[in-house]
């Protein structure tokens, strides 16, 4: 039988939460505040495990799609190399099935990285900030949606849900 | 295919080659390329992570560093922990001394960073402008003693200062508010407070800081805008050698501010975390003691400070549900107004905004690129603290992008 990772990961913050927590010392700040947080870390790593992959999918979606844009524009020759390389990498990886996460969250690095170098190169070139504007919101959504349950949000109730965030471009 | 992204990540085991290149890359004053290129060097030493440090170790560090510093004998006593935020490790403890510089018994706290702490700061800068706000009567600080600037009798570099009695916010209020984060003083005190904050502030920033000669300041002009691209080299370097996967919002910001730089029209000394949680103040006397941490100290434009002072997560509707109040002291309108009027310096809107850019850009960069690299290498004692503050990036990066876009609309 596979191991049910989430299944492990709930029963540890049950634990901490039923048992550990009562035990610590109430005058330790420290280690209130750090078994505290480590319930709620765990049980937001829960929550979001099963989403993972498909953010991961959707992360370097975006990413290509701003890559692709940038090619568009009279950027450097070296960076239009790098990225149409970085591109095509991309775009395999995206078609294969089979590509687990951590060579999704390489390719996504690579790709983000291919990315910011060709900004760093090109800092003159003002039109790939109406780019970067046009492709970073997704992304910036997904993220703040995966923490809303940390609380930092001013209004929860207006941050997109997960799902409705990773609908196909 | 690469299983473990860690083992070719050149952040975590930097290079001498990658090290020179972002030193290269990214020119900025002296004492800060000391401290980050320091940080990168122990980084590619150290491969443990950290691992928690007694009071007696501290106890021993500090005997040690003294010994060096004191003209007689002393002993250290009452030694305890103090809870010190993300990033700092503290201890209260009494020196007892018969060197004539000290009274018999006086109370002190020691600063000391964890292995790699969430934002790397030089402690010669923070003792010096300390010891000169103090010697110029520019503003309530904490007595600024000694240094041990790279760890040579402490664990790691640490600073120690002098005990000073307040609270940095009402007794009354829930313990859960975080300290600064929409702090309410409550009517009474606010009305108390706000005039002394203003007048420091106003204080602080007037003096004119171009003719300071310290050795962990480069010396800065006003007419030209070089000290604030180093300011921006620093910062775009620690993203650089921090960072986990690159961010494109941060990359076009950091084009933007160096296109954008305003020159200078009079130096201040910029503290860089002004704002309410960050002075101490007497409860019943509703006076201020001290006003903290200066480790993000530097020379430069005052709109950079009152940015950050204005920031919408430091200030809270007042009683009345209408009106906003600036770090919980005065409406925005109101606190810059008098501001003006004291300092005889002009507030401009323009120079307020970009460096709004600028601090929410420095604190996406702080949570997203050194949280991440503290808590990948197991740097502190705070790991799963600064692991929950980088959940705060996304909302800077959003905020970020909707300022950017308004500037460049």
């Amino acid at each position: 039988m596979i191991p049910d990772i989430q299944l492990q990961l709930k029963s540890v913050a049950k634990s901490l939460k039923d048992n550990v927590l009562p035990a610590v010392d109430p005058n330790n700040e420290l280690a209130q505040q750090q078994i505290q947080l480590s319930i709620a870390t765990l049980e937001i790593a829960v929550n979001n495990l099963p989403l993972i992959h498909s953010v991961m999918r959707k992360d370097i979606e975006q990413h290509l799609a701003m890559a692709q844009q940038i090619l568009t524009t009279a950027i450097e020759q070296h960076s239009k190399k790098t990225l149409t390389q970085l591109s095509q990498q991309a775009a395999q990886v995206l078609a294969d099935p089979q590509q687990g996460l951590t060579q999704l969250q390489h390719e996504a690095r690579e790709l983000r990285a291919g990315i910011g170098e060709t900004i760093a190169n090109n800092p003159d070139l003002t039109e790939l900030e109406a780019i970067v504007f046009r492709f970073s919101e997704t992304t910036v959504d997904l993220g703040r949606a995966l923490n809303k349950p940390m609380g930092f949000e001013a209004s929860p109730n207006d941050i997109r849900d997960v799902a409705s965030l990773l609908t196909p471009l | 295919m690469h299983a473990d992204l860690q083992a070719i990540d050149i952040r975590q085991y930097p290079t001498e080659a990658f090290i020179n290149q972002l030193r290269q890359r990214f020119p900025s004053d002296a004492e800060v390329d000391t401290v980050l290129t320091r940080k990168m060097q122990n980084r590619a030493k150290r491969k443990e992570g950290y691992t928690p440090v007694t009071l007696e170790e501290l106890v021993s560090g500090v005997s040690k560093l003294l010994a060096t510093k004191l003209k007689a004998d002393f002993s250290i006593t009452k030694a305890r922990w103090l809870s010190g935020g993300a990033s700092m490790l503290q201890m209260a403890f009494e020196l007892t001394t018969e060197d004539p510089a000290f009274e018999s018994s006086t109370p002190m706290v020691l600063r000391m960073s964890p292995m790699e702490p969430v934002v790397e700061t030089s402690f010669l800068r923070e003792a010096e402008i300390v010891k000169f706000v103090a010697n110029n009567n520019i503003m309530p600080v904490a007595p600024s003693y000694w240094i041990d600037e790279e760890g040579k009798y402490l664990p790691y570099p640490a600073i120690i200062y002098g005990f000073v009695s307040g609270v940095a916010k009402p007794t009354n209020i829930p313990s859960t508010q975080v300290t600064g984060i929409g702090l309410n003083f409550g009517e009474t005190l606010r009305e108390k407070l706000a005039p002394q904050a203003i007048e420091h502030i106003a204080k602080l920033h007037a003096y004119d800081a171009s003719a300071i000669n310290l050795a962990g300041f480069d010396p800065v002009s006003t007419g030209t805008n070089e000290s604030v691209i180093k300011e921006i080299n620093w910062w775009h370097r620690v993203w650089e050698e921090d960072r986990g996967e690159d961010e494109p919002i941060i990359q076009i910001t950091a084009n933007w501010l160096k296109r954008n730089a305003p020159p200078l029209d009079h130096v201040s000394i910029v503290h860089n975390d002004l704002r309410s949680g960050n002075f101490l103040f007497d409860e019943d006397k509703a006076e201020i003691t001290a006003w903290l941490d200066w480790e993000l100290v530097s020379l430069g434009d005052r709109h950079q400070d009152l940015g950050w002072l204005c920031a919408p997560q430091f200030g809270h509707f007042a009683e009345d549900g209408k009106t906003f109040l600036a770090s919980g002291l005065k409406p925005k309108d109101e606190l810059l107004a008098a501001y003006e009027k004291a300092t005889g310096l002009p507030v401009d809107p323009a120079r307020i905004q970009y460096y709004d850019i600028m601090n929410t850009w420095k604190a996406a960069i702080i949570v997203l690129a050194t949280g991440y690299r503290v808590a990948n290498g197991s740097k502190s004692h705070q790991d799963i603290v600064v692991c929950w503050l980088s959940g705060i990036g996304n909302l800077l990066l959003s905020g970020l992008r909707q300022s950017l876009q308004e500037a460049t609309a």
